[in-house]
């Protein structure tokens, strides 16, 4: 390896953060695409080669200018030293595909760019008087270090062969250099006696290396997957025991302190949620294997249907079948007088675990287990009936119209992922993320390294009109609220609640105040969603977009993001016999001007 | 026997509405209501005499009684509202209901034209609610109360309401001692649609059955 480049990897070895979360945007397009490291190196090499192509642009840019009009005034030891060094970084960045990061197809369509280019300003230097000598000189140099070359091919055949496989690579790579440095000049005909014997090099190392390499990391990957795999058994032998406690003592012992019920049942959503973006994680990672198979020939893997989402159903009816299990247990040791502020401190957990489920039966599942707690104060218990019944009319009124305004309001404001579809369609094969053929059915996929697709999508992306389904503010403190993953677009709003009289108005509808709650999940569900800032629907502008890959978007799942997935449902990739490594999500930073909670639309003053 | 034709109707609606947070349920009753609706529609369907052969052929006679006498008890006792759009809306059954949750907030009165156990799953949909600290449907007997308006003739059309702050005024009349309901007029005025566009009102009347 030339010493420019180990330097280079050098530096960005020890500035690399652990892992990158840049990714290409609207306010910076040329930002490299994220890692999500599973392979600890990985953040390090990419950051290297995307600096790598960031130095092999600056340094060809005067060459640019002139190989067309002026091509003697390229320096050919210039052009010869980035060939060389363009050719080592395609070779790492195989290396970055195979720890599974999507950033080497990127990084693979600027650099195989790159050589095109080179080769070009090779071949009409190589045509100009200068030239001539020049070309003349390297073939004279090829010539006559042929026979030491060719002892030195065989050397590394044979070093390759005794199994040092890693030594023999280093000696394929000094040979690649040096004919990568030089070939270009020359014509098609004049390279052809060189080949046999630096390819035959190349031959004995490039299979075995790769295949050992995609055993490591698919080692290393697997380990990771089980790191993030929810524990079943773990977590319903913990059920039963905390149940257990809660049914004999009403108290059980979490992490060494002694909790009541819906604290219990807090620390399973938390579970719930560990898991949850556990699952995205493996999810990510079966994608980034699935083509990365142990011979590393990238033919196919071993993924044939989609364990991940039967692996998130059954922790699901995990949770759901706990959940039941923790309140029962502790409606059986509550006494009557406590029932009411248990239920209150129950609905508030079960309201959170509700908004992140994924389907409706988890709220049913839910009021189903908790009548059987109300059940325990009769008089409690006709309260909550008739606030039911006084209750109920109103919000299913009010939540058809709120559903009829939304789709009236629909019709301009697309939702988010229909809105990136239509507008980044490429045109006349040009960078974009969609074929122009509404008719071939593929998913946002990266078919132009990211600047250049940005370059193109950036300008339609930003001030269009979108829609944000089920958008839940972050943390209750975070000032961002996300809009759900759907198909390949997820979002981001700035979180806020509705303004104060529009909530006051909601809870005296709803019977309350500060000395009443509400005694329903609907209800509670309908004030908290309000005034938390979580939101069926929010519509607005798109002011910024990002661009990044799925497998990085869901490998490097934190349990807060987590919650742009509903809990139960994994994100769906593609065919598995299509490569996830080139597919694409993006994400939608939105203005509101409306917002859509349970019982009604809000428009934003000014919007 | 446009009732049952409705309520088949709204049944099949039920059906079509796979909306995930929708606050809308499908009731086991609903079924139930379905299965009578079907009967009642087969029943007026024939002729009186067809009717009777069919009693004297059926041999099962005890259970044709009891249909037979839901038929006749129910359908006069099932109250009446006339929403006044255009053109005017009629619906014989309508319910009046108080509810209490006894803990110091407002009793909710409302007006039906659906069983107020099952919710608005049957069209035409009126609900007239008011907040009262009344504690019995009998004591808001000649009052003035003023109420929110929801009305739908069927799942295919729109919500009309009185609006997001809208209130009207509902005048309960006296209580009749020879009829088992609670009867309201609310005056002319508007109601308004999802988008905020307003509907001419020619009032509304209801007589709603007592529980």
């Amino acid at each position: 390896m030339k010493p420019l480049f180990t330097v280079c990897l050098l530096i960005t070895y020890l500035i690399a953060p652990t892992r990158s979360l840049a990714n290409p945007s609207t306010a910076d397009i040329n930002k490299p695409l994220a890692t999500h490291n599973t392979i600890p190196e990985a953040a390090a090499k990419a950051a290297a080669l995307y600096a790598y192509w960031q130095t092999y642009l600056t340094a060809m840019q005067p060459a640019e200018k002139v190989v067309e009009t002026q091509p003697d005034k390229m320096q050919p030891g210039l052009i010869a030293k980035h060939r060389g060094l363009v050719g080592q970084a395609l070779r790492e960045t195989e290396i970055l595909r195979l720890m599974g990061e999507p950033a080497a197809t990127d990084l693979q369509m600027r650099f195989v760019e790159a050589t095109y280019r080179l080769n070009h300003m090779a071949d009409h230097y190589a045509r100009t008087p200068e030239g001539q000598k020049y070309r003349a000189k390297v073939l004279l140099q090829l010539r006559r270090s042929f026979e030491d070359r060719a002892k030195e091919c065989a050397q590394i055949v044979a070093t390759a062969k005794s199994g040092k496989y890693e030594e023999a690579e280093k000696g394929a790579n000094k040979v690649s250099m040096q004919m990568d440095e030089a070939i270009y000049f020359l014509s098609l005909e004049e390279r052809k006696p060189f080949w046999s014997d630096w390819f035959a090099a190349r031959a004995a190392v490039d299979k075995p290396m790769n295949k050992i390499r995609a055993a490591m990391y698919r080692e290393k990957m697997l380990a990771a997957i089980q790191l993030s795999q929810p524990n079943i058994a773990e977590l319903e032998s913990w059920i039963d025991t905390v149940a257990g406690e809660l049914r004999t003592g009403g108290m059980a012992t979490v992490d060494g302190q002694s909790i009541a019920g819906p604290q219990v049942l807090q620390t399973l959503s938390d579970r719930q949620g560990k898991g949850h973006a556990g699952l995205q994680r493996i999810q990510a990672l079966r994608w980034a294997l699935r083509w990365h198979t142990d011979n590393g020939d990238g033919n196919g893997g071993n993924d044939e249907s989609d364990p991940t989402r039967q692996e998130a159903i059954t922790w699901t009816s995990a949770i759901v079948a706990g959940m039941s299990k923790i309140v029962e247990a502790d409606a059986q040791s509550v006494l009557p007088a406590d029932v009411a502020a248990r239920h209150q401190a129950y609905l508030k957990v079960v309201n959170q675990m509700a908004s992140l489920a994924s389907s409706r039966k988890f709220e049913d599942q839910a009021n189903e287990s908790l009548a059987g707690l109300i059940a325990r104060n009769s008089v409690y218990e006709s309260s909550v009936k008739n606030y039911d019944l006084a209750t109920r009319d109103l919000m299913i009124f009010q939540s058809r119209i709120a559903k009829q305004l939304a789709t009236e309001l629909t019709k301009q404001y697309p939702i988010a992922d229909t809105a990136v579809r239509e507008s980044t369609r490429s045109e006349n094969a040009g960078p974009g993320l969609y074929p122009a053929d509404r008719n071939v059915f593929v998913l946002a996929t990266l078919s132009y390294p990211s600047n250049k697709t940005m370059e193109v999508i950036a300008l339609k992306l930003v001030g269009q009109k979108a829609m944000l389904n089920n958008v839940l503010r972050v943390s209750p403190t975070g000032k961002l609220a996300a809009g759900e993953y759907n198909v390949r677009t997820y979002g981001a709003v700035p979180a806020f609640a509705i303004p104060e009289p529009a909530i006051e108005q909601l809870k005296a509808s709803l019977l309350v105040d500060e000395n009443h709650p509400p005694l329903t999940l609907t209800a509670y569900h309908a004030i908290d969603a309000a005034t938390t800032g979580n939101y069926a629907a929010v519509g607005g502008t798109v002011i910024s977009a990002q661009l990044e890959s799925a497998i990085t978007r869901f490998a490097t799942m934190t349990d807060s993001i987590a919650i742009i997935v509903p809990r139960g449902t994994t994100p769906v990739g593609t065919d598995e016999r299509i490569s996830m490594m080139n597919q694409m999500v993006v994400r939608l930073d939105v203005d509101p001007a409306w917002v859509r909670h349970d019982l009604g639309v809000v428009r934003i003053a000014g919007k | 026997m446009n009732w049952a034709l409705d309520a088949i109707a709204s049944v099949v609606d039920l059906f079509k509405d796979p909306c995930r947070r929708s606050f809308d349920k499908i009731h086991y009753e609903d079924a139930l209501l379905f299965v009578w609706a079907l009967l009642a529609f087969v029943m007026a369907g024939c002729s009186q005499e067809k009717l009777d052969e069919m009693v004297s052929n059926v041999k099962d006679k005890a259970q044709v009684i009891t249909q037979a006498a839901v038929v006749a008890e129910v359908i006069p006792a099932t109250g009446h509202a006339t929403i006044n759009v255009s053109p005017p809306v009629k619906v014989n059954v309508a319910y009046a209901r108080l509810y209490a949750t006894g803990d110091g907030r407002p009793a909710v009165v409302q007006f039906t034209t659906y069983d107020p156990d099952k919710g608005p799953q049957n069209y035409p949909a009126l609900l007239v609610r008011a907040t009262t600290p009344a504690t019995s449907l009998e004591s808001l007997a000649g009052q003035s109360l003023s109420a929110k308006v929801f009305f739908q003739q069927s799942s295919a059309h729109g919500v009309l309401s009185s609006g997001d702050e809208g209130l009207v005024a509902v005048e309960i009349a006296p209580l009749d001692p020879n009829k088992k309901t609670l009867d309201a007029t609310i005056p002319a005025g508007s109601l308004v649609d999802a988008m905020g566009t307003p509907t001419t009102l020619g009032g509304i009347t209801i007589e709603g059955v007592l529980p």
